[in-house]
């Protein structure tokens, strides 16, 4: 309520405009008639984008994404501005495409250039105010990324109750770079939501993992990082995951005391020394329980091993995983059961 | 030879003939030859040699010059320098240079950084720098006759000047003192983005001519298993 000779006014404390067509203000008389309004835009000036990063997908384009300031939250229509420029040279550029992977990011398809860094940053502008962000300087061979691998397959191996073969293809835009490539392996248990991630997959497109639980339902993910660019010692950025893929181990079959899907564990009943050896080989693989993490020696102690105890037989089969020494590569073909 | 401020290597002291008339490089004998696979992995290995080289030599001489040139955060917009080759190069044109273009290319642009390069070295000041340059000048003089090695081996001409293109010696205006040392800049600048991009250009070649490696498959043989 105001007297008639009041000119101005001050509002405080507003509360920031629920909607883009902002708030109306009426003015009314003393009987309740509208006198004049006008619309009310409140909100609060951007503040500082950060966090910006950037990926080029196959060494073709750049692709990048940022936070804004203040969880974005303005009340004001913001505008959002990603900028880039070569250093050294240039004059300053706006990248065209919003939007890209999400409602902060944008995507530079073309003229891109190789051997100097860019400058990248992000101004914010509304009605009030404007920001900018930190500059992130960056080389684009530096933030090449690639697909995740295509065909990806998982499958039994024969009759072995807690190993699954993983094969998948390299994505085939990495022939072109001439790239070595590291891959990443996790897989869950059906019902749970723990990853367990098989690391330091390199140049291979097979995987055995072993250490697995007897039938059970296993979602498995592998995606692929263009190591090692043109000669440089360096990770490039991993890839998305592939899409999962689910297999199951079979159903342990050995018979014994307790009946059903047992896992070699302490406190059963020994049945033979070969028995026992062979349990206490499990238990140590299950420890291992990850592809070409095996080394040389450990392979070869496996194998006199198995030399050693070749006489008895078992219907229980062992084979380790895809060991690797010394950049040779050697796959362990599984014989039929 | 268009002369402008601060593009002082256009005036310097430049009869480079010598450079273009490298010795012939006798082509290699084909039968049972390793193919130019060790060459161009010399030349990979001599630019990152190079590079190594460049970074302590850089260092020295942008000392010398004094600030802002040694400042790590100086950022200069390039302007002037036009006759240094550049090594930036647009991403597509880049990935589709054909071998004969990626080496010649390489060829033509350490032919003319080695060409100011001793142009530097004649008005270095101290004994010292003068030794640095000198020492680096003979390495990049080597790098030039590995690639020439790679193009030999690989059948592709050296490139030749072509008249008129020639850096010759101009006599003109001395640029300022503050125009020449940016200029120095650009150049240590050049070089340096050159032998990194070399590094990936012999590095694509390298990958380009290898045999695909041969997997070695071991069957394991399961005695009455």
């Amino acid at each position: 309520m105001l007297n008639a000779s009041t000119l101005a006014l001050v509002l405080a404390n507003l509360n920031g405009s629920r909607q883009q067509s902002g708030d109306n203000l009426v003015c009314h008389a003393r009987d309740g008639s509208i006198l004049a309004g006008s619309c009310l835009y409140v909100g609060l000036p951007p503040e500082k984008p950060f966090n910006i990063s950037c990926w080029s997908k196959n060494m073709k384009d750049l692709t990048c994404r940022w936070t804004p300031g203040a969880h974005g939250e303005t009340f004001l229509h913001t505008n959002y501005s990603l900028k880039y420029k070569l250093r050294w040279y240039g004059q300053d550029n706006t990248c065209e495409e919003h939007h890209a992977v999400g409602p902060h990011s944008c995507h530079i398809p073309k003229d891109l250039a190789l051997f100097t860094p860019y400058e990248i940053w992000v101004e914010a502008t509304n009605r009030l105010g404007s920001a900018r962000s930190d500059v992130l300087t960056l080389d684009i061979l530096d933030v090449v990324t690639t697909d995740p691998p295509p065909d990806v397959h998982v499958s039994r191996v024969g009759g072995l109750e807690d190993q699954l073969s993983v094969r998948w293809v390299s994505p085939p835009a990495l022939k072109d770079f001439l790239f070595q490539a590291k891959y990443q392996i996790r897989y869950r248990v059906e019902d749970s939501v723990d990853w367990k991630v098989v690391d330091d997959v390199s140049n291979q497109t097979s995987c055995r993992l072993a250490g697995l639980k007897p039938g059970t339902v296993y979602f498995v993910q592998v995606r692929c990082n263009p190591f090692g660019i043109y000669g440089s010692k360096k990770a490039g950025i991993w890839s998305e995951w592939s899409h999962p893929t689910a297999a199951s181990t079979p159903r342990s079959e050995r018979p014994g005391p307790g009946g059903g899907a047992c896992e070699p564990r302490g406190g059963e009943p020994s049945s033979g020394p070969v028995r026992r050896e062979l349990k206490q080989f499990l238990g140590w693989l299950k420890k291992h329980a990850y592809c070409s993490n095996l080394s040389f020696r450990l392979y070869d102690q496996w194998r006199a091993w198995m030399q050693k105890s070749h006489k008895t037989r078992n219907q229980h089969r062992t084979r380790g995983s895809c060991p690797r020494a010394d950049g040779v590569r050697r796959e362990v073909l599984p014989d039929k059961l | 030879m268009d002369l402008r401020a601060g593009d002082s290597w256009g005036m310097l002291a430049c009869l480079c003939t010598v450079l273009w008339h490298l010795p012939a490089v006798p082509a290699l004998n084909r039968t049972g030859d390793p193919g130019p696979g060790p060459s161009i992995q010399k030349t990979y290995d001599l630019t990152r040699y190079l590079e190594h080289q460049l970074r302590s030599l850089a260092g020295t001489y942008l000392n010398y010059l004094g600030p802002p040139f040694n400042e790590p955060d100086f950022n200069p917009p390039r302007l002037g320098a036009e006759t240094l080759p550049r090594a930036t190069v647009n991403l597509e044109v880049w990935r589709s240079l054909n071998d004969k273009l990626r080496l010649t290319q390489n060829y033509e642009a350490y032919s003319h950084l080695l060409c100011y390069l001793r142009g530097l070295n004649r008005q270095a000041a101290t004994a010292e720098l003068r030794r640095s340059l000198a020492h680096f000048c003979t390495s990049l003089q080597g790098l030039l006759g590995s690639i020439a090695g790679v193009m030999a081996a690989l059948g592709y001409p050296l490139p030749q000047p072509l008249p008129g293109t020639e850096p010759i010696w101009s006599p003109g205006p001395a640029p300022s003192d503050f125009l020449q040392k940016m200029d120095d800049f650009w150049l240590l600048k050049e070089l340096q983005t050159w032998l990194w991009r070399s590094a990936k250009d012999f590095n694509r070649l390298k990958k380009k001519m290898q045999p695909p490696a041969a997997a070695v498959t071991l069957h394991l043989e399961a005695h009455g298993f």
